[in-house]
């Protein structure tokens, strides 16, 4: 299960995590990053770049963050697979878990 | 009308092709050469990352793409120092990176260190992902029950686990034929993993530990105590969690049993003309011996020396400072990057953001004119080319749609050498 971004990226987005994902699949939204969850290869390279800590791995998600998961899964439908998170560049949206934010 | 930056990448591992995609994007014109010492492309990728990784892997196609680029020359088979002098390269382009990586194995010094039987890592990995200069004796493996592990990393879990992954798993991989035979019928019973330090403070990632619980049959025992002091790290602790877990985990007529000795060091290997046994310390209880018919250790890579490049041999590094080899005179300007700079850490995406930084730094120098490089013209062994590249891959996936996988490696230099791939 693919890596996951939580609420402590909310109006963060320190963006470091970027930088090093070797498949470039963590994609900007409006006030959160998300990762692709069909792009992931779970190397786990983002998850200790984060200085808010906001990165899961799928399985470790706690409770109170489980809303992140479907929310991404959702944030994706439109978009589909790009592939390359730089080429397609950052969307002006979000997806939210009720009661986030 | 706007100068042409020539740039050599040495070495087409993940780094490299990182490095080649980011100059690609970022300069309109830049032309790249990328040099490889063995006929196929993608370095660790390729013969590093374990066979059953397959979404690892399949990073390969993403950096693909970059090779394929038309901005982008691969020069395989062709080994920097040896094949084409490194003056050859400062004279021809603006710019030499290079990203040779780490791939010499370390093996642990304890008395009884040089009995058959004790490989490095690197040895066993080359050998299951079918590098063309691979030394390992599968024969090794038919007599071995017990097997030792020495290492807390991923290299180590990679090794547990490549021993201990069931047929159907195995064929389901690229490994070649020969080693699908030797791993489906290693007669291997027991394995195990020894780390000098806690687990809290070992480098396994936790998504690698994870894959390990995912072998049904096989059944995983935590030797020593979990919890004998050091501080963890974030990935320590979940990885903690993650082995009290396994302690109430059983198996039925396990296939394999992996068992984790934490806080244990190898102080001698012992046994007449082969390995029989490892003599280990344990913090706290004592010393044992853990028998094993093969030891591996797997405690780190160091780079290799570039003939003509300074190598500081304390680092087992190219010598560099922040990234850029100290200017020899005219010519080039030198980088390092990836693993040949920083040493074997990281996970894959570990060394994006160097590449990126090393390539706005060439993006960003004042530049003469040169005429066009012709490496092919200069270079003492046939060149591999990209066009040689697709045609090995092609008889690669081949022979995997044969197996029923995606693709089967081809190992032998003599099969994919030039004229080879010509007679093809």
């Amino acid at each position: 299960m693919s890596f996951v971004i939580g609420s402590a990226c909310i109006d963060v987005k320190d963006r470091r995590c970027l930088t090093e994902c070797p498949v470039d699949c963590i994609y900007e939204g409006r006030r959160k990053l998300y990762i692709h969850p069909d792009e992931c290869i779970e190397c786990g390279a983002c998850e200790p770049l984060c200085p808010a800590g906001a990165i899961y791995f799928g399985d470790d998600v706690p409770p109170e963050e489980a809303g992140h998961v479907e929310a991404a899964r959702q944030f994706f439908a439109r978009i589909g697979s790009p592939r390359g998170a730089r080429a397609f560049g950052p969307i002006d949206a979000d997806v939210l878990p009720e009661g986030t934010g | 009308m706007a100068v042409i930056p020539y740039v050599a990448i040495v070495g087409a591992g993940p780094s490299g092709l990182y490095l080649a995609d980011e100059l690609t994007r970022t300069h309109p014109h830049a032309l790249v050469d990328i040099y490889e010492r063995l006929p196929c492309p993608f370095g660790l990728l390729r013969y590093g990352v374990a066979p059953d990784q397959g979404k690892v892997k399949a990073v390969m196609e993403t950096l693909g793409e970059v090779l394929a680029r038309p901005r982008v020359r691969f020069l395989g088979n062709v080994e920097v120092g040896v094949d084409l002098p490194v003056p050859w390269l400062r004279s021809a382009y603006h710019a030499v990176v290079y990203a040779t990586g780490a791939p010499r194995a370390r093996r642990v010094e304890v008395p009884g260190a040089d009995l058959a039987g004790h490989v490095a890592a690197g040895e066993i990995v080359s050998w299951y992902n079918a590098h063309p200069d691979r030394s390992f004796d599968p024969a090794a493996l038919a007599g071995a029950s017990s097997v030792v592990v020495i290492g807390g990393g991923n290299v180590a879990l990679d090794v547990a686990r490549m021993l201990s992954l069931a047929p159907a798993a195995l064929a389901d991989t690229d490994v070649p034929a020969d080693v699908l035979d030797a791993l489906c019928t290693a007669p291997v019973s027991d394995i195990h993993v020894v780390y000098r330090a806690g687990a809290g403070v070992a480098k396994f990632s936790t998504p690698e530990l994870r894959q390990l619980s995912r072998m049904e049959d096989v059944e995983l025992l935590v030797a020593t105590p979990l919890d004998a002091g050091d501080a963890p790290t974030r990935q320590g602790a979940r990885n903690i969690a993650l082995l009290e877990q396994w302690r109430s985990r059983r198996v039925d007529r396990p296939r394999r049993r992996i068992h984790f000795h934490f806080h244990t060091r190898p102080v001698a290997l012992i046994g007449t003309d082969r390995v029989t046994g490892v003599v280990v310390e344990r913090a706290g209880l004592g010393r044992a011996t853990i028998p094993a018919q093969l030891v591996v250790s797997a405690i780190g890579f160091d780079g290799v020396p570039v003939p003509g490049l300074e190598f500081d041999s304390t680092s087992r590094r190219i010598s560099h400072q922040d990234g850029e080899i100290v200017p020899f005179g005219a010519g080039a300007r030198e980088f390092v990057t990836g693993w040949a700079a920083d040493g074997a850490v990281g996970v894959l995406g570990t060394h994006r953001a160097s590449a990126s930084a090393i390539a706005a730094r060439i993006v960003a120098l004042a530049i003469p004119p040169l005429p066009a490089p012709d490496p092919a013209a200069v270079a003492r062994r046939p060149v591999v080319t990209k066009q040689d590249w697709t045609a090995i891959d092609a008889a690669e996936r081949e022979l995997g749609r044969l197996r029923g996988t995606q693709r089967v490696k081809l190992t032998d230099r003599s099969v994919l050498e030039p004229a080879a791939i010509v007679a093809r």
